[in-house]
């Protein structure tokens, strides 16, 4: 039983994980910090991190920043969340029945590999400036990871596991509850990381095209005005909210599926 | 007649099996198989590549339905999986996000068993294979040997009257599979199971078996049925003697011309 060591390498790469992550960053931030405030002596297309915060600060407090913060992610929340929850019965759907399956998963295939940012205008032409558009758009750009790597989950399910399942006289909707859906599990948990990052492009894009405000709005506008310190505060936020909504599912990955680690 | 058929625990009358093949041509794979099991004997299937073996097994499961004949237990024609069946896979099928207690209750779980009696049934059969300790471990924190042991338990849990094992042993190393024969032997005498269990290995299937099935090639038949008196309980040592090896020759007799052809075949094939 090799289950101690295991564990505690896990560890210990965890840990010298950590430290290496926290040293990149402080370089970055010195780097930066240096380039800004000595060596790129523009303004108007570079600023020292010092800046940017201060930036945020101010913004923070008089209430700007929440504003666009508000606006993107309500429209972040309702367009990521409907599209894990239709993609994940869409994927399932589609695994369970191969007929249905075979006529829509070229097509699904086709426009995943899109890139929606071509159908943004349409999407605003169609709904209008404001927040349906948005959440279309931040759903059409989540929903595929997830719909695909929900089917996924269901059809790499091992042969073995099904046929232990019917021989123990499982019905079909028992095989389905006990074996492919735990199955896919992981999967999906792995649509919804892959989906983040695209639908936070999609906040980005709905607010170019079309908005009044939000994160997005706010990166387009201070671009249009060399305001490099407002713009890198949208660009680190939308970072921020990206890392750590994607480290959250890693984890979650892991802990739904140890056994894949 | 009736009185063969209140004996026999599972007959098998002309049980017969064919895919479609390439162009719609019928591809026999199993011709005519008839045999009766006693209640709580131990029979072993041996046969060369494209005997059919494994086929075999899961027709009597009726995880696949033969296209010719019947399957019989008790009398009564099996007509779908489970039952007074349980089935015992080569490859390790114990779902990895159970742990090891919830996968020998899932039969349970399956038949509707309250959770709390499925627990406690379960870890009766996981102490008879000598893993109560490792209830709360997950599959692949455990060795390939205490998985094999963990599906057995969960095929007992269900307390069926027939085990059907598939090659059970065929994935461990040799010194393990060893020790999985005694075990296995030791639970058949204390459970009092009928047993039929398909193996590649002409000396697991002597050492093992009450009487062994020696089955032909394409399609599958039976060409022999060999009851093997070797005194009970057995014990490493029965390998060692001459009546055991004389019984291991006479089946590689049976089957090498079956073995030397598909071996050709194969060779043929690669090339």
């Amino acid at each position: 039983m090799s289950l101690g060591s295991d564990s505690m390498q896990d560890s210990l790469k965890g840990r010298s994980q950590w430290r290496a992550v926290l040293l990149s960053l402080v370089i970055l931030v010195v780097v930066w910090e240096v380039l800004g405030r000595y060596v790129i002596h523009n303004d108007l297309i570079f600023a020292p991190l010092s800046h940017i915060f201060e930036r945020m600060y101010t913004m923070a407090l008089s209430g700007e920043l929440w504003k666009h913060v508000k606006a993107s992610g309500i429209a972040f929340i309702f367009g990521y969340t409907a599209a894990i929850a239709f993609g994940v019965m869409t994927g399932i759907l589609l695994a369970l029945k191969p007929r249905i399956g075979f006529y829509v998963e070229p097509w699904l295939g086709a426009l995943y590999a899109t890139p929606m940012i071509a159908l943004a205008p349409i999407f605003v032409v169609l709904l209008g400036i404001g927040l349906s558009s948005k959440i279309a758009i931040i759903f059409i750009e989540a929903f595929f990871p997830v719909t695909t790597n929900s089917a996924l989950g269901i059809k790499s399910t091992n042969r073995d596991l099904i046929d232990a399942s019917l021989s123990f006289g499982a019905t079909d909707a028992q095989v389905v509850k006990t074996v492919l859906l735990p199955n896919s599990l992981p999967f999906i948990v792995a649509g919804m990381r892959i989906a983040v990052g695209r639908a936070l492009a999609g906040v980005v894009v709905a607010e170019i095209f079309g908005s009044v405000a939000g994160i997005g709005n706010m990166i387009w506008f201070s671009a249009e005005a060399y305001d490099m310190p407002k713009l890198f505060s949208g660009v680190f936020l939308l970072a921020g909210t990206s890392v750590a909504l994607m480290s959250v599912l890693a984890r979650i990955e892991k802990r739904v599926a140890p056994w894949r680690a | 007649m009736t009185d063969v058929k209140s004996q026999a625990k599972l007959r098998l009358s002309n049980v017969g099996h064919a895919y479609k093949g390439v162009g719609g041509e019928p591809l026999t794979v199993l011709r005519d198989i008839t045999f009766d099991v006693r209640p709580g004997e131990f029979v072993t299937i041996v046969g060369g590549s494209g005997s059919g073996k494994t086929t075999l097994l899961r027709i009597i499961d009726h995880l696949i339905a033969p296209t010719s004949g019947a399957v019989l237990i008790d009398g009564e024609k099996i007509e779908r999986p489970g039952g007074k069946l349980s089935f015992v896979f080569q490859t390790d099928s114990l779902l990895p996000w159970r742990n090891v207690i919830d996968n020998v209750a899932y039969g349970l779980d399956l038949r509707g068993v309250p959770k709390a009696d499925g627990r406690s049934a379960a870890r009766k059969y996981l102490e008879l294979v000598g893993l109560g300790g490792f209830a709360d471990y997950y599959p692949h924190q455990l060795s390939g040997g205490m998985r094999q042991r963990v599906n057995l338990a969960r095929a007992l849990a269900v307390e069926p009257d027939v085990l059907l094992m598939d090659e059970p042993f065929a994935a461990l190393d040799a010194q393990t599979r060893e020790l999985m024969q005694l075990e296995l032997l030791r639970i058949w005498r204390e459970t009092g199971k009928t047993i039929l269990f398909v193996t590649h290995q002409l000396d697991e299937a002597v050492f093992l078996a009450d009487r062994v099935i020696a089955l032909s090639a394409r399609p599958g038949s039976v060409r022999e049925i060999v009851s093997i008196d070797l005194p009970q309980p057995r014990d490493i040592a029965t390998k060692r003697t001459p009546e055991f090896q004389a019984y291991v020759a006479r089946l590689w007799n049976l089957i090498e011309s079956d073995v030397r052809r598909g071996f050709q075949d194969e060779s043929a094939a690669s090339i």
